[in-house]
């Protein structure tokens, strides 16, 4: 015994006196043994792949877009800013975008950016030598034309308002194939290695072309990490400097770290299947709106931390959204009550929620509604399924009666709205209203900024008054970091901005 | 000979019937793949190219046996979620999970095999009871309670221990072995506990026995005996336990990894099978239970060694 | 009866687990609130005492969650365990007693089920079938069969030839008979302290399982919902991750005592 004891006191000892001689240097100013500075943070999943062509995870997107530049990128309230094209035109007709780019950016490579690298990207990008675009949004490109070294002109079959927008995918080197396993970009940061299952790191790009975007911390180490208290642990054990986490943790990290909370552009709704019985009638609908209480929501499952939502749209987009729909169901289970006699639910009914066991936060929202719609008679059985199960079976067969998730948000609002579009093919609500369909195949194609507004607010008053579904909130990104980290900046789309992060000495 | 090789053959049928039930499993998990790597946001056309280039687009079966052809020529096939090698990523797995496996049983024996021994020579109730008590707790409290109540303990109150990621060799070995440190305690606690009771009661009976009245008789110190006669044979039977321990270990190392962000094979599992990743989950079944199986295949050499009876069986 | 309280591991045990069965059969009548309801002004409020043990993220009171969880607890135990023990019990007993080509099938599928890792096996089942209360003890009881199987066979090819069985053979019993009315009584206290065991891991693989998030559904109380969502308020409400934790601890100790206190008194051992 006493030797075990003996032996473990060795152990323990050892261990601290090797922890002394190497990390003190770690836990002050964020260097490491080199005296190059460091940030570690997180990122909830793996990444979907480093390929910008083959990645549509925002939390994938978050982080190499420190990585890769498009011609255009965007600012902290979601506008269009210059990017490795200084300046462009669009013509009258909509359907010719001529770019003119920088002329010194050089890739991670150190090769120097050119219209041929640009040209190379968009016919990947728009399937001209692949076959197949790599999203749908870019089918329309017909021609890409390279008149001198630093122009190019893009072609377009139809007009798309939102197609600028869509120009901030990221421009890869002519000729390259291996951006899945090595990802070369123009970006501030540039990749050093990803190791699956536990994280990738990034290295400060020097030779970047924009001195005000040029990083401030030499190297970023990314974890894969997605259990929450294994995140706040490693925070408050030093060994994190930034972390994602939930309202309820930061009420008591906020003592020793700076808290950072903001709208995420994201929607999180109670969706409801509008194709099947009940929900097939709106008074069912309008009474769910009424039964739940948002505010519990918002304080139970996210301690406050989110904005409530009344139509599928965030007010972080300010431009496109539509005020007049806040508040219009109140909660009122009275009214909700009624409204259930009236389409003949005397005794209530009963039904299941679906939710995605991975996700707790709508587990607990679930939970929520589930004892709120008691109090009016019905009964909400909740199921929880695997992801991958959800994704086949509610997302992809829209096959279910309820489900409770988080869409993510877009800087244009077409891609946000084009969901309850009713030929749209992931119309998991199965919601369908010609009107609703026209107004967005018209703001589609409207160039007019002010109109293409109008109509956007149009189709969120209409989705509220149809009930499509029962919109809860925007959960805010909580966002924990030491305290002499400084410099955060929030987007209204998923994107850690590593260059604008700086230690304060 | 015949019964070795006997054992031999049901060991490579064992592992095919492993193969073929995670296949059917596979066969009726609900779930695409390119739509699980994508997640929300992909358009059709981005899964159905992400589909083409993984070549999902062919049956599953086509796609099993083609594995299987592979898998004669050593090659365990490409991972969907990681678009790697699987054999790469196993190997990769590996060299954290072998040293967490390697390190959890080292704490597991010794922990295990002195505190056993320890009580089942000393029956005082004095140091008894509060030694059942602690391994009592230790085995009862499920070990990813144990691992955050290690990580609350030693990184954030005491900040001894790091708690996330793993520090190859490469890297010094002590930084690594520190690394791994509370994550191999985690699991050891709990199966040194289990050890604990087995060594105990398999030393008790064997105290019971006539040659060790016997050799009392002789006039033999007890502590002769315990060493010279009752240790040797009493850890047949523990040898058995350690092979079962292997199991527990790797299947404790699923959630352990999980909480510490290790990258090993317990990761691996996790992701490919909420990614339904086919290549990647056979490659990493056949493995794990290549181990079990061996591990068995060794106890019952050694047992068969020890005791020759049992081959007649 | 007597010589098993005399048995101090039995004994404990059975205190710990009596107490847990006062709990439930208390739950039965009366919890002091509703395992459901909710008050949310109310969240996470330390043990006072209105609550006894504090309330969850939903202002829910813990001491009734517990009450009822302990229930959801004895029942997924008691349910995998028994049809483990059932189906093992089949399958050891004619694989053992008759031997042959029969027992070297079976042994490889029962190998094949013991060379997954159990919580492998049970993300497999739980993947396909989905969760709720009747696929865990699905889950939970495979993951059971395999070692009562072995327990079983090694009982009956021990004593299928021992002079007992001979003589009932030679007096003309019939396998059956010999089987369960002769054979089995003999092993029924090993089995019964590998029951406890089992008893003691279900419990345990139950909390890790809905740790994962593949075990039960809420709202339902069961301890191992109850830790992994208390895990998320670790750092606001430590209460609240300790209390399911000790429920578990308690109940496993209860049953591994038993199980360790029956073990003693087969093998003979004090």
């Amino acid at each position: 015994m006493k030797k075990i004891l003996v032996f473990l006191l060795a152990v323990l000892t050892l261990t601290s006196c090797a922890k002394n001689e190497d990390s003190s240097s770690t836990e002050s100013l964020g260097r490491n043994n080199e005296g190059v500075s460091l940030i570690r943070l997180t990122m909830p999943s793996e990444p979907d792949s480093l390929d910008p062509y083959i990645s549509t995870a925002s939390d994938t997107e978050a982080v190499m877009h420190n990585v890769y530049e498009g011609l255009v990128l965007f600012d902290e309230n979601g506008s269009i800013i210059p990017g490795l094209a200084e300046s462009w035109e669009i013509s009258d007709d909509g359907l010719e975008y001529t770019f003119h780019l920088r002329d010194d950016v050089t890739f991670h490579s150190g090769e120097h950016m050119d219209s041929a690298d640009v040209a190379y990207s968009f016919e990947i990008i728009s399937g001209l030598s692949t076959g197949e675009p790599i999203s749908s949004r870019f089918s329309t490109i017909t021609a890409i034309e390279t008149p001198d070294e630093y122009t190019v002109i893009l072609n377009l079959s139809e007009p798309n308002a939102a197609f600028l927008e869509g120009t901030r995918v990221g421009i890869i080197p002519e000729g390259y194939t291996d951006s899945a396993t090595a990802p070369i970009g123009t970006g501030p940061y540039e990749f050093v290695e990803y190791t699956p299952g536990q994280r990738i790191v990034l290295e400060k790009n020097d030779e970047y072309y924009d001195e005000s975007r040029m990083g401030s911390i030499d190297r970023a180490e990314i974890y894969i990490m997605s259990d929450e208290s294994a995140i706040v642990t490693a925070l408050q054990s030093g060994q994190l400097d930034m972390a994602q986490v939930t309202g309820s943790d930061a009420e008591v990290l906020n003592r020793n770290f700076t808290i950072h909370s903001n709208p995420q552009n994201m929607v999180c709704l109670f969706a409801l299947n509008n194709a099947i019985e009940p929900f097939n009638d709106i008074r069912v609908r309008m009474a769910l709106n009424y039964a739940i209480n948002k505010d519990n929501i918002i304080y139970g499952a996210f301690d406050g931390y989110a904005t409530r939502l009344d139509s599928n749209f965030s007010p972080v987009m300010a431009s496109y959204y539509n005020s007049d729909v806040e508040n219009f169901y109140p909660y009122d289970p009275e009214k909700a009550i009624e409204l259930l006699k009236e389409a003949g639910y005397t005794d209530g009914f009963s039904f299941t929620i679906t939710v995605p066991s991975n996700y707790q936060q709508h587990v607990n929202t679930a939970q929520i509604i589930a004892e709120d719609l008691k109090a009016v008679g019905i009964k909400a059985g909740i199921q929880l399924v695997e992801w991958g199960t959800w994704l086949e079976d509610v997302y992809s067969n829209g096959n279910y009666e309820t489900t409770i998730i988080g869409l993510t948000g877009k800087l244009d609002p077409y891609e946000i709205l084009v969901r309850f579009v009713s030929d749209f093919r992931r119309n998991f609500f199965h919601y369908n209203n010609g009107e609703y369909d026209k107004l967005i195949k018209e703001a589609m194609v409207e160039t007019d900024e002010n109109k293409r507004a109008e109509l956007y607010k149009e189709c969120q008053m209409i989705l509220t008054e149809d009930a499509a579904c029962v919109w809860t909130c925007d959960p805010n990104l909580v966002i924990a970091m030491r305290s002499d980290l400084k410099g955060y900046k929030s987007y209204p789309l998923a994107f850690t901005d590593l260059s604008a992060l700086y230690y304060e000495e | 000979m015949r019964y070795y090789l006997r054992k031999l053959i049901g060991l490579v049928v064992t592992l095919i019937l492993v193969s073929l039930v995670t296949f059917f499993v596979f066969q009726i998990l609900p779930g695409d793949p390119a739509l699980i790597i994508l997640g929300l946001d992909a358009d059709v056309n981005q899964i159905e190219a992400l589909n083409r280039t993984l070549g999902l687009d062919r049956p599953l079966t086509e796609r099993y046996i083609s594995w299987i052809k592979g898998l004669f020529n050593g090659d365990l096939g490409i991972s969907i979620r990681y678009n790697q090698s699987v054999s790469s990523l196993i190997g990769q797995g590996l060299k954290v999970t072998a040293l967490l496996a390697l390190y959890s049983m080292i704490f597991t024996v010794a922990i295990g095999i002195p505190v056993g021994l320890f009580l089942a020579s000393h029956s005082r109730k004095k140091y008894s009871i509060p030694i059942s008590i602690v391994s009592q707790l230790s085995l009862s409290i499920p070990s990813f309670c144990m691992g955050i109540l290690l990580i609350s303990i030693f990184s954030v109150r005491l900040n001894l221990l790091p708690s996330i990621g793993y520090t190859p060799i490469s890297e010094g070995f002590f930084k690594s072995f520190k690394s791994l440190l509370l994550p191999s305690l985690s699991i050891a606690l709990g199966s040194s506990a289990i050890l604990i009771r087995y060594v105990r009661v398999s030393v008790l009976k064997e105290m019971g026995k006539d040659y060790v009245r016997t050799a009392r008789s002789k006039g033999l110190s007890k502590r002769r005996i315990m060493y010279a006669h009752v240790l040797k044979n009493s850890l047949i039977p523990v040898i058995t336990i350690l092979g079962l321990l292997t199991a527990d270990i790797l299947g404790g190392s699923i959630i352990i990894e999980n909480i510490f962000s290790l990258p090993g094979i317990g990761r691996l599992i996790t992701v490919s099978i909420s990614s339904r990743d086919l290549p990647l989950i056979q490659g990493l079944v056949l493995y794990l239970s290549l181990i079990v199986v061996i591990c068995n295949f060794i106890v019952d050499l050694v047992y068969s060694l020890v005791d020759p009876r049992i081959r007649l069986r | 009866m007597k010589r098993y309280f005399s048995n101090p591991s039995f004994l404990i045990g059975s205190i710990i687990l009596f107490m847990m069965l006062a709990l439930l059969v208390i739950s039965f009548f009366h919890t002091p609130y509703d395992v459901t309801a909710m008050d949310l002004a109310n969240k996470l409020a330390k043990p006072s005492q209105e609550h006894f043990l504090g309330t969850d993220q939903f202002g829910r009171d813990i001491l009734s969650r517990v009450m009822k969880g302990i229930e959801v607890s004895l029942l997924i135990g008691f349910m995998a365990v028994s049809s483990g023990l059932l189906f093992g019990l089949l399958i050891g007993s004619f694989s053992g007693y008759f031997g042959g080509r029969l027992d070297e099938i079976i042994m490889k599928i029962i190998d094949t089920l013991m060379a997954f890792p159990g919580v492998l096996l049970a993300m497999m089942l739980i993947a396909v079938f989905g969760n709720g209360l009747l696929n865990t003890i699905i889950a939970l009881s495979v993951m059971a069969v395999p070692r009562f199987a072995r327990i079983t066979r090694s009982g009956y090819m021990e004593l299928r030839d021992s002079d007992f069985v001979k003589a009932e053979r030679i007096r003309g019993a019939g396998s059956l008979r010999i089987m369960f009315s002769h054979i089995l009584p003999n092993i029924v206290s090993e089995l019964s302290a590998t029951a406890s065991l089992s008893f003691a891991s279900a419990i345990m693989s139950e909390a890790g399982l809905s740790y994962l998030g593949l075990g039960m559904q809420p709202p339902s109380p069961s301890l191992g919902i109850m830790l992994s969502e208390a895990q998320d308020y670790m750092l606001r409400a430590p209460w609240y991750v300790l209390i399911p934790t000790i429920t578990i601890a308690l109940l496993v100790i209860a049953f591994n005592l038993i199980g360790d206190g029956l073990q003693e008194m087969n093998g003979g051992v004090k």
